[in-house]
């Protein structure tokens, strides 16, 4: 693949909605480690991401995904549970992931061995017990057992044995074993392999492997010694018992359990755990190349067909299914060699041969093979004239004794034909035993004509959890149905009733499988998958700002149009703009709305942080979200990030108390913490409340006594909740650790000056011994500003909304001064006034009458005179980047009014 | 002549990772995000080809390929995979999927298993 670059943004949305989804899934798990659909959720992100990673080349990433994935997929087998250990190492895994896929082209760079090695170690550690009592019958094998034993080879090459150890210096013991493998794969197929396991990432740095090349002892040598890494290699050809062949279709089948299944096709699967998994899932393939086997012949001619597969096919079973399937479709398949057991066991090499009988000539064959991917070559030779005689199917050629044989050689005799699904238990240990109850009880009420798989299978466990009969009985379906449901372990049962009456022992074709009932547990998880996730929107936000942007000029245009209009007052040209004003008023709401991000994208990590906190604090804490679904503007939702992070550590840290503590309190163990956001007109409140130990406003007094700040008198002066305030002061408290609220008022001013730079406001409430509530009140867009315009002097000045409370007029007579402060008794209240006339320059005209307008600072009200109220109006604001104006305070930014001025727009919490 | 492809994948990188590979033979290119989808895209645009995940949200891969069969018993189903499923893929071919292409994807193969499976249509 070309150009990757232009994958690269696709690739790190997507992966960073992977690690978020495995991270809330993880946090499931920690307190259910049983849910299902929660654990495949992780498996198919793992699986997922791991595809994507291979396909960009990052290794890394695919390498411990793919370890997360195989011990997620255990779990999801039931053959392991997650344990505290096992999901505090997936976490782990979770935060490098998030490291690597940050920056993949340097993911090489981070040392991934150690999870690895903690990964295999838990899954092997969870899966002995669990697996082995599942499928004691299934071919499993001990790799260092079977290191000596050779492997025959059906090309004529000749086998090697080889030991390669790797330097001490490798870190990356199997990214580096990979290679390896893959570069013995170039040149032959690899019979055996047994890689070094998590435990032994210490001890064990060799590597032994069994190939079959015709490449020469040398020629390995030099390779493997070309590959970084590798200290030495021992390359010995194995004592040659290889080239015979396996021409006998009743080759008995039992032969390949002894036997090792080969891991040559998928060099990354060789560890014995994960042997384990795919071991049972192929013994359900002989199906299509049993069937394919047992057609006979119907005259026509008889070919034998040599099929050699390519090199880099890796997935041979699958790939010789294919074959023989696209053999069946246009002829009979009379045998096969290597036997069928063999092939679907994955012992073969390249090379299969087949023995067809069809109507179709030999080109047509060739034709057909050559189509197949990875064929590299096919042979087509008539048979030398022989009839085509071939006993009828049904039993197989071994025969060996015990009820399933017995019981499927009896032909049918009378009564009616039934097909019969039977589905065992997942948790089913002794599938065999199991089966043969299935079998006796079947033919204690009529007689068994055929079983899918075939009665040898059966015998020696060759299938997955379902078994087909076909049984002809005298019996109803329903009393099939009961004697088979009363069997223990069976999870299911589908009888039917077989159409044609001939008792024909053809096999069904191979898309009956596709009718197979759904068993109880597909139906649920298909049910339970409807979980949701984000799904991104992928414009580049510089297209999104230049568009508002444009939003912006042409809404201060029509302002400008729209206000001449009125000054020429022509009616026509006001209807129209009417409809100017309705359709960029919508555009402008389209625009914004497209900008809009849900809160979740942020929140999202919250509930991991918290997690990890508690646990360094030894705290208990629940986090509840609510509202994650409300949107706000991405400028903003980038902004509020931070400053949620630090008040909810402050929660953490300061607010929740220690179990003991709380439980002495009578308080609940575990501390809440809301997170709660809520849509408001246009604004958006998100709260964050603890039911920890609130604030003291007493010992703030205290504090701000004791650094000079308040003189002691002013300090008992101050209402609870101006005293609450102190904690915006910078610096407040950051030098008072060991105090009771130390640290909780840190920052809290940086996270004012934040939110209120984006037009919003913070307010506090706390209560001692019950808990603090923090909330934020923001814009839904920093772009658009819904403002209160003031005429002050003959400027004209922006104000918030969100920070006015209301307008007043007050007479000149109502002021008092009060520690030479002006201010105004409203309402009972005590409001200082704040002349902007003095402070942005300009007369006070001499009118009784002012004008004031109340606004909210730090938690009280403060009033500005000002000289005219011109309305309410949106305004856009353009930030002040000047390096002459910054700095200045008391301005969150201008605005171009539609005349064409400039205002400036107020920030209340730097105004004085 | 054009046909319809349909790629059934929950990964939308997989998706353009395949588009992009596929659009220079100026088959038409249809995407569905799950196994739900599939199914309801494959009813909607009776594609000649379908290239499937296995491992998706909403009706994974098998599921998908299930329905698909009992609407159409002709579709044409590639399935995708990863190394290591050998025994999924077995069961795929016996449902009715026609082949098989390996993540990661190289590119000469999946319009090689393109090419030979629309020419039988």
């Amino acid at each position: 693949m070309d150009d990757m670059s232009e994958y690269q943004k696709l690739y790190a949305i997507e992966s960073a909605e992977h690690l978020q989804s495995m991270n809330s899934a993880l946090l499931c798990l920690e307190k259910d480690t049983h849910d299902d659909e929660t654990i495949n959720v992780m498996f198919r992100a793992a699986h997922t991401l791991k595809g994507m990673s291979a396909t960009m080349g990052y290794i890394n990433i695919s390498e411990l995904t793919h370890k997360m994935e195989n011990l997620m997929d255990r779990v999801r087998k039931k053959e392991m549970n997650l344990d505290a250990d096992a999901i505090d190492i997936l976490f782990e895994c979770l935060d490098t992931l998030e490291i690597m896929v940050e920056t993949p082209e340097n993911s090489t760079q981070c040392d991934i061995s150690k999870l690895i090695a903690n990964l295999l170690s838990i899954t092997n550690k969870g899966g002995c017990s669990g697996s082995t009592q599942k499928q004691p019958e299934a071919p499993q094998k001990n790799p260092v057992e079977n290191s000596t034993n050779s492997k025959k080879s059906v090309t004529g090459s000749k086998i090697y044995n080889i030991k390669v150890t790797i330097d001490n210096s490798c870190t990356l013991l199997s990214a580096r074993s990979n290679v390896i493998m893959r570069d013995l794969s170039e040149i032959g197929d690899i019979v055996e392999a047994i890689l070094p396991s998590g435990e032994g990432v210490k001890t064990s740095r060799e590597i032994r492997i069994n190939i079959s090349t015709n490449a020469d002892a040398k020629k390995i040598e030099s390779i493997l010694k070309n590959i970084l890494e590798v200290s030495s290699v021992e390359v010995k050809q194995e004592v040659d018992h290889s080239t015979e062949k396996q021409p006998d279709v009743a080759k008995p089948v039992e032969t390949q359990h002894e036997e090792a299944q080969s891991t040559k096709k998928q060099p990354e699967v060789a560890q014995s755990t994960e042997k384990q998994q795919e071991t049972p899932a192929m013994q359900n393939d002989p199906d299509i190349i049993d069937d394919a086997v047992e057609n006979t012949g119907t005259g026509n001619n008889v070919f034998n067909v040599t099929v050699t597969l390519e090199r880099s096919c890796t997935l041979k079973v699958a790939r010789a299914t294919i074959i023989m399937r696209d053999l069946s479709e246009i002829g009979e398949i009379i045998e096969i060699s290597p036997p069928t057991g063999d092939i679907w066991a994955g012992k073969f090499l390249q090379e299969l041969r087949i023995k067809v009988s069809t109507k179709e000539d030999a080109k047509e064959i060739e034709s057909v093979l050559k189509k197949i991917l990875d064929v590299s070559a096919v042979e087509v030779k008539p048979e030398v004239a022989k009839s085509v005689e071939k006993p009828p199917a049904a039993p197989e050629p071994q025969n060996a004794a015990g009820i399933i044989d017995n019981a499927v050689e009896k032909a049918g005799t009378d009564g009616n034909i039934f097909n019969v699904t039977i589905n065992l238990d997942k948790s089913c240990t002794l599938k065999i035993p199991r089966a043969t109850i299935i079998m006796r009880n079947l033919s204690e009420i009529g007689e068994i004509i055929e079983t899918s798989p075939s009665a040898s299978d059966i015998k020696v466990g060759k299938f997955l959890q379902e078994l087909k009969i076909k049984v002809s009985t005298r019996k109803e379906a329903k009393e099939i149905e009961s004697i088979l449901m009363k069997i223990l372990e069976v999870a299911s049962v589908e009888v039917k009733r077989e159409v044609t009456q001939k008792a024909e022992t053809r096999p069904e074709p191979a898309q009956a499988a596709g009718r197979t009932v759904l068993n109880k547990e597909k139906i649920i998880e298909k049910e339970k998958a409807a979980g949701k996730n984000i799904q991104t929107v992928r414009v580049s936000v510089e297209r999104l700002d230049s568009l508002m942007n444009l939003v912006g000029e042409l809404v201060i245009n029509k302002i400008r149009i729209v206000q001449l209009a009125s000054d020429y007052k022509i009616d026509a040209l006001e209807e129209a703009l009417s409809s100017l004003d309705n359709l960029t008023g919508q555009l402008q709401e389209g625009i914004m709305a497209s900008r809009m991000v849900p809160l979740e994208q942020i929140f999202n990590r919250f509930p991991r942080m918290i997690r990890d906190l508690a646990k360094i604090e030894h705290k208990k804490i629940e986090l509840i979200i609510t509202g994650s679904d409300i949107e706000l503007d991405r400028t903003i939702l980038d902004e509020i990030g931070d400053p949620l992070v630090h008040i909810l550590r402050n929660c953490v840290d300061h607010g929740i108390e220690l179990p003991e503590i709380r439980k002495q309190l009578g308080k609940n163990q575990a501390g809440s913490i809301k997170l709660t956001a809520r849509r408001e007109k246009n604004y958006v409140t998100i709260e964050v409340e603890d039911d920890g130990k609130g604030m003291d406003p007493e010992t703030f007094r205290e504090i701000a006594v004791k650094k000079g700040l308040l003189a002691k008198e002013d300090a008992s002066k101050l209402s609870d909740v101006e005293a609450l305030n102190l904690s915006y002061l910078p610096g407040f408290t950051s030098t008072e650790k060991v105090t009771e609220i130390s640290g909780r008022g840190v920052g809290l001013d940086v996270v004012r000056s934040k939110i209120q730079s984006m037009g919003g406001s913070v307010k506090l409430e706390s209560k001692y011994g019950a808990g603090t509530k923090i909330s934020l009140k923001l814009p839904l867009t920093v772009a658009i500003i819904n403002s209160q315009m003031v005429r002050v002097g003959k400027n004209v000045y922006a104000i918030p909304i969100a920070n006015v409370v209301r307008d007043i007029a007050i007479n000149k007579d109502q002021i008092k001064t009060i520690q030479s402060e002006e201010v105004v008794m409203v309402r009972g209240e005590v409001l200082p006034l704040i002349r902007l006339q003095n402070l942005f320059g300009g007369s006070c005209n001499g009118s009784k009458e002012m004008v004031v307008v109340v606004v909210e600072r730090m938690g009280s009200n403060v009033g500005l005179v000002v000289d005219q109220l011109i309305g309410q109006q949106e305004v856009i604001i353009k930030n002040i980047d000047n390096r002459f104006l910054k700095g200045l305070k008391g301005f969150a930014g201008a605005t171009i009014l539609g005349d064409g001025n400039v205002a400036l727009i107020i920030d209340v919490g730097t105004l004085l | 002549m054009q046909k319809k492809i349909l790629i059934v994948d929950d990964a939308a990188f997989m998706r353009m990772m395949l588009k992009k590979i596929i659009a220079p033979t100026g088959n038409e290119l249809i995407e569905a995000v799950d196994g739900l989808d599939g199914v309801a895209k494959y009813k909607e645009h009776k594609p000649a080809l379908v290239l499937m995940d296995i491992i998706m949200p909403n009706a994974d891969g098998m599921e998908c390929l299930k329905q698909i069969m009992a609407f159409d018993k002709n579709a044409r189903v590639v399935m995708c995979t990863s190394i290591g499923q050998d025994a999924i893929i077995s069961d795929a071919i016996k449902i009715g999927a026609r082949d098989f292409i390996i993540k990661p994807f190289d590119a000469t193969k999946v319009l090689d298993v393109i090419a030979k499976n629309l020419e039988q249509v």
